[in-house]
């Protein structure tokens, strides 16, 4: 196990070696990530350098999310029919609390902090209904201290918007049950939303919808100026038909849903956005489908399609701004930069974590 | 450096050692390196060359009936269609490197349209013969480049040469007089099966020579990753269950193709045996005969008894058998065969949220 000394150490060390888009950028930054397969999991943390650090958990993990105030600690989501969470300590390489859901209730693969980092926001459903609510755990003593409506469905992922203020949710709109994995119960009424939600007070401030009623909204990134890009996944047996439909909406501050084109490269995606990040430095969206084994880039202020890459199973993604790029990970172990404005690969940025399968989704974490 | 590098492994361990056959948990007898040498050198590559080489041989059979149409050059004309498309089905399921080229109008659009989105688009190819055989612009090479893939290939061709474009006749005797009523639907004719033989013939020299890397792909294969970032044999793996995939949904669940012909069943077939010659040739350890090496005596079994079946299915033209079968056998392919082989497929294309 890493000591904290070492990891310290360590991550100086990085400090110096130039990496990333950038070329320039210091290597201070960390990809994590859920891993792990067949009944045994873990968090990983990799660099430029290699793997840093692998944290076993009790679950398969799906999202994460930075503490803000507390660089090595990360909170990793259990994804469904997941009940727990697990507060991560990068530096001690250890799990420090582990975080269990309401009875009754189950987490969502996603979650949140405050701002400030006081407050902790889970994706929950109920393990029968799938109504969706937000729990609210407190970071210091990690006690749940409220649940807020989702006012949905099957909430996946959540944000905190610029504003300090706001949780943006990504209602999916599914029901689904433990005992019935991830069979869709639901398809003929099913109905999902990008919904508006105040943190404070839990009221409802936004509820928006893609005319499609069987594409769920699953997966969301936000701007520095609250544009919000989500990425959905279409429920095909229900459609009734072949015809290639949108896959990628934005939420501009003030407006509608604006949903993108579709084009062939859309279709290639397979009816499937399996994870959204956002540079708001360049002002590009990127979206991945590990069923097209493609990741398609947009431009936030025209929506326009602007570039692809293609890697085998990719998923995880994110966004290193001081890099000035993208990272996509693959469940084969490796990771990619894309520089955020050329959207061309840093070939010599290319990494293989042999033996790691990178899971759905990537956080960075700068020390 | 002082972090600690955390590496289990495990699972690129075993695969790193089936490609290079140092397994040191394996069995003597031939490694997995071997058998996907063996494979690609014995059945894909050779396969994939056959299908080019009855590409040619219908574009000389295009001349032979363009230069005397007639009931009997009309018929051998016929017959290099079957003979191509049999070629094909040998091969179809090979949708990586060459045939899979281009991310959204890859080569294999080109050969059969219907693989996009399991699109029928028979209409468009009448629609296209009627504006060329009533029209007078030039049927050039640039004409016939600027064709799309909904308008070429085998089932373009098939509509050419098992029917009158005038009535829908499939008398022989009726197609030739078509043809000599018509003198532009030759030169269609020709244009169309040109087309398909520069994608044979380019998919071809791609496996064998070059496929714009520098190298062939057939290499590339035997290397330890693709230039997408996939693993060989997981990537071939992909490509044989999607395929069966896209027979049972888009065919055997939707529409079956090669109508005009009659050899829906006969395709299928040429294919499962083909398969079968892939997985588990009758004279070399194949995939299958690795798993049995490996002790998975009883998943073996499971697969050799669903080819069997679907080649049973495929031969009695029973759709629902067949359809039934044929998912088993993409069962097969997605946890059996690469389990018991450690071979990782990915998880996160079939094991998202």
């Amino acid at each position: 196990m890493t000591d904290r000394r070492q990891f310290l150490q360590g991550m100086a060390a990085l400090t110096v070696l130039p990496v990333g888009c950038g070329g320039g950028a210091p290597a201070d930054t960390l990809w994590v990530s859920a891993e792990g397969a067949d009944g045994v999991f873990s968090l990983v943390a990799g660099s430029a350098e290699g793997l840093v650090v692998r944290v076993p958990s009790a679950f398969r993990g799906h999202g994460s999310a930075w503490h803000p105030a507390w660089a090595e600690r990360v909170v990793m989501f259990a994804r469904r029919p997941g009940t727990s969470a697990a507060v991560v300590d990068l530096a001690e390489g250890r799990v420090l609390h582990a975080l269990d859901a309401p009875p009754g209730m189950l987490v969502q693969g996603h979650g949140a902090f405050s701002a400030d980092g006081g407050l902790l926001y889970v994706a929950l459903a109920h393990e029968h209904t799938a109504e969706g609510s937000v729990g609210v755990w407190r970071t210091d003593t990690w006690a749940q201290v409220g649940e807020l409506d989702s006012f949905g469905i099957g909430p996946h992922e959540l944000r905190l918007m610029p504003d300090g203020a706001t949780l943006v949710i990504a209602n999916g709109g599914l029901l689904t049950r433990p005992k019935t994995g991830a069979q869709v119960l639901n398809l003929a009424t099913m109905d999902s939303s990008l919904v508006f939600v105040e943190a404070a007070t839990g009221d409802l401030i936004e509820q928006v919808r893609v005319p499609e009623p069987k594409a769920s909204m699953r997966h969301l990134a936000v701007a520095d100026d609250g544009t919000v890009v989500v990425g959905a996944q279409i429920q095909r047996e229900a459609v009734g038909h072949d015809e290639v439909l949108p896959l990628v909406a934005i939420h501009r501050p003030g407006q509608g849903l604006e949903v993108l084109e579709v084009s062939e490269l859309v279709a290639a995606m397979n009816d499937y956005v399996g994870s959204v990040a956002v540079s708001s430095q360049a002002r590009v969206a990127a979206t991945s489908s590990p069923r097209g084994d493609l990741v398609l880039f947009w431009g936030l202020d025209t929506g326009r399609l602007l570039g692809h890459h293609a890697l085998a199973d990719v998923c995880g993604l994110a966004v290193d701004e001081a890099a000035g790029c993208f990272l996509l990970s693959s469940s084969h172990g490796q990771v990619r930069s894309i520089d955020a404005l050329s959207l061309e690969e840093r070939s010599d940025a290319r990494r293989t974590f042999d033996g790691v399968r990178w899971d759905n989704h990537l956080t960075t974490v700068t020390l | 450096m002082t972090l600690p590098r955390l590496v289990s492994g495990l699972a690129g361990a075993l695969l790193g050692a089936l490609l290079v056959g140092c397994d040191p948990a394996a069995p003597a007898g031939p490694t997995g390196a071997e058998v996907l040498e063996q494979s690609l050198d014995r059945t894909i590559v050779p396969d994939l060359s056959a299908f080019a080489a009855a590409a040619t041989s219908m574009q000389a059979s295009t001349a032979s009936f363009c230069g005397a149409p007639d009931s009997s050059t009309l018929e051998a004309l016929q017959e290099s269609w079957r003979a191509l498309a049999l070629s094909w089905n040998r091969v179809a399921a090979y949708n990586i490197g060459p045939l899979n080229n281009d991310l959204i109008v890859p080569r294999i659009l080109f050969v059969e349209s219907m693989r996009q989105r399991g699109t029928d688009y028979t209409e468009t190819v009448r629609e296209e013969l009627d504006r060329a055989l009533t029209g007078d612009h030039a049927l050039d090479q640039a004409f016939f480049d600027g064709l799309t893939f909904t308008k070429v290939g085998l089932l373009a061709l098939e509509v050419l040469v098992f029917e009158d474009s005038r009535d829908g006749s499939t008398s022989v005797v009726d197609i030739v007089a078509d043809y000599e009523a018509a003198p532009r639907k030759c030169a269609y004719l020709k244009g169309v099966m040109g087309q398909l033989v520069t994608v044979a013939e380019a998919v071809d020299e791609g496996w064998r020579v070059d496929d714009g890397t520098g190298q062939p792909f057939r290499d590339q294969m035997l290397g330890a990753e693709l230039p997408d970032g996939s693993e060989p044999v997981a990537a071939l793996i992909v490509a044989l269950f999607e395929h069966l995939d896209y027979t049972k949904d888009r065919k055997l669940e939707g529409i079956l193709d090669a109508q005009l012909s009659g050899k829906f069943y006969p395709h299928a077939s040429a294919m499962l045996d083909a398969l079968e010659r892939l997985l588990d040739p009758s004279d070399s350890l194949g995939f299958v005969g690795l798993m049995e090496a490996r002790g998975f005596v009883d998943e073996a079994g499971e697969v050799r008894a669903n080819l069997a079946a679907a080649q049973k299915a495929s031969a009695a033209g029973a759709r629902d058998d067949l359809a039934t079968a044929i998912g088993l056998l993409e069962g097969n392919l997605k946890r059996e065969i690469p389990d018991s082989l450690g071979i990782f497929l990915g998880i996160n294309f079939s094991d998202g949220d």
